[in-house]
């Protein structure tokens, strides 16, 4: 059962990279970032009134933990600048190798107060196995 | 060209993870629908600022807007649902099968809507998904049974 949520989830971030990709070939790439953003803050507004979780904030976390919102205008502003040229598919594909690389990154340099875990070479296979999939993809 | 583009696609999954790895963070400190309420309204400021400075495209867009079909706009609320279920879900099924069937997800739909954008769909192409399919599985089963073994 709970597979199925995951295969909805995934086909959800296809929808949505295609979504705001088309918004902004009809406006222009700022003003559809914008709006998707106005969007998601009202919902998640709902959200925070709605399901009230009340957390203090106990480690008190550097104010730059609160400024994700920048890498988000940035997410969506690439998002929508490759997804016209890219297609769907190869966009999620290639975010998802990215995602790959900077966990490897973050893990092997114990960044962002993640522990430190050493990784590496095994996962070597696997990223180049990523990579020539998404070349056949291009190239098909 | 198109290397460039691949590249901006690249540079993006490298942004979403450093994103939510701090975003997720910033959850369990604060709860996560606070965290996700700070993403997107900063986000919303960014980008509309963005918008503003660039001022050519601010007049035609949003003259255009008025045109747009309305679905176009429901982008943001399902970023929104993404972030209810995956609250839901990861803690539900093991972490494994939680990445690979939302992968599975998004090639499936992604595959759908280019096939109705005109990317017409190949063989070649679920050769190439199959490839990424076991390269991300292996990986993703080298973290569990890491994870195990710590």
């Amino acid at each position: 059962m709970y597979y199925i949520f995951g295969l909805l989830v995934g086909g959800m971030i296809a929808i949505m990279v295609s979504v705001n990709g088309q918004l902004a070939v009809h406006t222009s790439i700022y003003i559809s970032a914008s709006i998707v953003h106005i969007i998601a803050s009202l919902g998640t507004l709902m959200l925070t009134l709605l399901y009230p979780q009340e957390k203090e904030d106990r480690d008190r976390l550097p104010i730059y933990y609160y400024l994700t919102g920048v890498l988000g205008a940035i997410i969506i502003v690439l998002n929508n600048v490759t997804f016209k040229e890219l297609g769907v598919s190869i966009t999620v594909a290639l975010m998802l190798l990215g995602q790959m690389i900077a966990s490897l990154f973050i893990d092997s340099y114990g960044l962002l107060k993640m522990k430190r875990v050493k990784t590496g070479r095994e996962k070597a296979p696997g990223l180049i196995m990523m990579v020539i999939g998404i070349i056949v993809i291009m190239l098909n | 060209m198109i290397i460039v583009y691949g590249l901006l696609a690249l540079i993006a999954g490298v942004v979403i993870t450093f994103s939510s790895t701090l975003n997720a963070q910033l959850g369990k400190s604060i709860g996560t629908y606070k965290a996700a309420l700070y993403h997107n309204s900063v986000g919303a400021l960014l980008a509309t600022i963005m918008a503003i400075f660039t001022l050519r495209d601010l007049e035609s867009g949003f003259k255009s807007l008025e045109q747009v079909p309305l679905y176009l706009y429901s982008g943001g609320l399902v970023t929104v649902a993404v972030v209810i279920s995956t609250i839901r879900l990861v803690p539900k099924i093991p972490i494994i099968y939680t990445t690979l069937s939302v992968f599975i997800g998004q090639f499936l739909v992604g595959f759908i809507i280019d096939w109705y954008m005109g990317i017409k769909f190949s063989i070649g192409r679920m050769v190439g998904f199959l490839i990424i399919f076991l390269g991300l599985a292996l990986n993703i089963y080298i973290e569990v049974q890491k994870q195990s073994n710590s």
